[in-house]
């Protein structure tokens, strides 16, 4: 095993877990009895993660029935369809990876990612927060070939002073700076510089802060860059993975939002707080415990 | 590194002239009270005076800093009063907050060993030992009364210490103010603030302490608690380890967060809070909710400035 590696029985069990409740979770129907084609992509995505990054199950049993369902979820009408595609290109870029590999084809899917491709490449970044800021969608267009090799990004530094006392607005600037900097952990030429030990000995303690007031997906983020850092030696990498493991319900979902949930006012949340609220939030916990216990997986270079 | 020497000395030598200034809101018999409560407070206030003293005074050789000398003279002449000595036998159950003067004075030699065997009766009652506490209070106890030189009969410093919450290893992103209360407490209780290597802090259970210390540090830091950042910087002194990043920028924010007054701001320190108030209830506010933080930060910047002083080979101040 890698010695990097945290692979544990807890962190497969809990990926059998995870598993077990997305694919009851397909049952799960909006008002008009029909999954939403968005929650449809985070089930895919979240089984996904299960199987390759977590149980390493190679059979990809529950992925590959999926990858069919997941296409009837995508509306007829193209012009619906597109409106739904655009909403979160990211996540549509990633399903589209997923049925790739399993050679199942959706020419809307395929549509889509050209058209957005074409979009790209003649859009010029206007600074370096919009670089940052679609370099994910061009990442994952990338890997799927349908956009040129990708630049060098620029590690932005700020004095640890100012690091300590960032607020939410300017953490996440600087998580998608990493992530863009360090291609999701490819590049890491060059970056043996005085801000990434200040990073190493800071990023930890912004993830607790985080932790310790539950902002999960902020401090999830975090944990994430870490390993995009290759900050394998650092203690709080397998501490923060114990805090995540900690957070998963008896069913298999993540987190403890009851509180949360109460304070909400939409009816679509209280009513299906399963699809809108925990769906994508187990899909970021399990993407971030597959990263942090398993280094070799790395969700956008995954498929 | 000159220029971070420089600051360090200077927010201790600012902090001192504070306490300085009101060392006679620091004296329990100077004021008539009914409240006991409120002379345990100024006692207890006392003894942390009196634990900067003690530790300064370990730490220099030759002549000591006229104004902790003039803080063990007001120390001194509140022992001195029979009605003071008298509260360690009438109410046992502060014993340690009482007996704190006495040890304090003895370790920097001003008193005889006079009152020992006075103090020592009250132990082999059994009482003050035998009251239930946690463990790091019991780590406390020990301490104390290691430093009195008293005889007495309590567990071992490593049986205690696997009790404590340090040693357990706790998951950081749970711990109250009060639980990092009980870490720092500790490792000054078992390194008796930093004078002895601990034999219980080696391997890989001290890297995993040090872990905590860098990490609780930066997270303190990050929510402006210059308490608690101070006691984090005591520990890194005690360990006689500095982590890289986390604790020069935890002096720099420390020596930028001193009020001009040269106080440190306690948590609940507030200056909204404070412009409501007239004259007296400004100084008795500023000094009840800062007194500890500005002590604790007096202390531990001027241990860590002796410490780094004496490493670069230079010549310390004081």
């Amino acid at each position: 095993m890698d010695s990097r590696s945290l692979v544990s029985e807890q962190v497969r069990s809990a990926g059998a877990r995870a598993r077990d409740w997305l694919v009851a979770a397909q049952k799960l129907e909006g008002p008009d009895s029909t999954l939403n084609p968005r929650h449809a992509f985070q089930i895919l995505v979240g089984l996904w993660i299960c199987e390759q990054g977590l149980i390493e199950d190679q059979t990809f049993a529950c992925t590959s029935a999926y990858t069919h369902k997941v296409c009837q979820c995508i509306p007829d009408d193209t012009e619906e369809a597109m409106e739904f595609l655009y909403s979160d290109p990211a996540l549509v870029l990633f399903s589209l990876g997923i049925l790739r590999f399993f050679d199942v084809h959706s020419s809307q899917i395929e549509l889509f990612a050209t058209k957005i491709s074409e979009l790209l490449q003649e859009h010029a970044d206007q600074d370096e927060e919009e670089a940052n800021e679609l370099f994910l969608v061009r990442f994952l267009l990338r890997r799927l070939h349908l956009h040129a090799p990708l630049p060098a990004y620029t590690l932005h530094e700020m004095p640890a002073g100012k690091l300590i006392d960032a607020d939410d607005a300017s953490v996440s600037m600087l998580v998608k700076n990493i992530m863009a900097a360090t291609h999701y952990g490819q590049v890491t030429r060059g970056m043996e510089t005085n801000f990434v030990q200040t990073l190493n000995s800071l990023l930890p303690v912004i993830m607790f802060d985080y932790f310790r007031t539950y902002n999960l997906e902020a401090g999830m983020q975090i944990l994430r860059c870490m390993r995009y850092l290759h900050m394998y030696e650092n203690r709080s990498r397998g501490a923060g993975l114990h805090f995540l493991l900690a957070q998963q319900q008896t069913d298999g979902h993540f987190g403890f939002l009851a509180y949360e949930l109460n304070q909400l006012k939409t009816t679509e949340h209280l009513t299906s707080p399963d699809l809108h609220v925990y769906l994508p939030l187990t899909v970021s916990f399990l993407w971030t415990i597959a990263e942090t216990a398993h280094p070799q997986f790395v969700l956008t270079q995954s498929f | 590194m000159a220029e971070q020497f420089d600051k360090i000395y200077h927010c201790y030598d600012h902090a001192l002239n504070w306490l300085e200034e009101r060392k006679e809101l620091f004296n329990p018999l100077a004021y008539e009270s009914d409240h006991a409560s409120s002379d345990i407070y100024l006692t207890k206030a006392l003894g942390e005076l009196g634990l900067l003293c003690m530790l300064y005074c370990r730490s220099v050789d030759g002549e000591i800093d006229p104004r902790i000398a003039r803080f063990l003279d007001l120390i001194s002449s509140i022992w001195e009063q029979a009605d003071y000595q008298e509260r360690i036998m009438r109410r046992p159950e502060y014993f340690q907050i009482y007996t704190m003067v006495y040890i304090v004075l003895r370790q920097c030699n001003i008193i005889p060993e006079t009152n020992k065997p006075l103090i020592q009766r009250v132990i082999d009652q059994g009482y003050v030992i035998a009251t239930e506490t946690t463990p790091m209070r019991m780590l406390d106890r020990r301490h104390m009364l290691d430093c009195g030189k008293f005889t007495y009969s309590l567990p071992a410093y490593e049986d205690i210490y696997h009790q404590t919450l340090l040693a357990r290893s706790p998951e950081l992103a749970y711990l109250t103010d009060n639980d990092v209360y009980a870490i720092t407490h500790t490792l000054f209780y078992l390194t008796d603030f930093g004078r002895t290597p601990s034999p219980l802090l080696h391997g890989e259970h001290l890297a995993k302490v040090q872990w905590i210390i860098e990490t609780l540090l930066g997270l303190y830091v990050r929510r402006k608690n210059w308490d608690l950042v101070g006691e984090l910087l005591l520990d890194c002194y005690c360990l006689h380890w500095y982590p890289e990043v986390i604790f020069d920028l935890a002096w720099e924010t420390i020596t930028q967060c001193q009020l001009p007054d040269g106080s440190i701001p306690g948590p609940r320190y507030s200056q909204e809070q404070l412009a409501t108030l007239d004259d007296t209830a400004s100084l008795h506010y500023c000094f009840e909710e800062n007194y500890h933080t500005t002590i604790v930060n007096a202390l531990t910047c001027f241990l860590t400035y002796q410490e780094l002083k004496t490493s670069a080979n230079g010549k310390p101040k004081g």
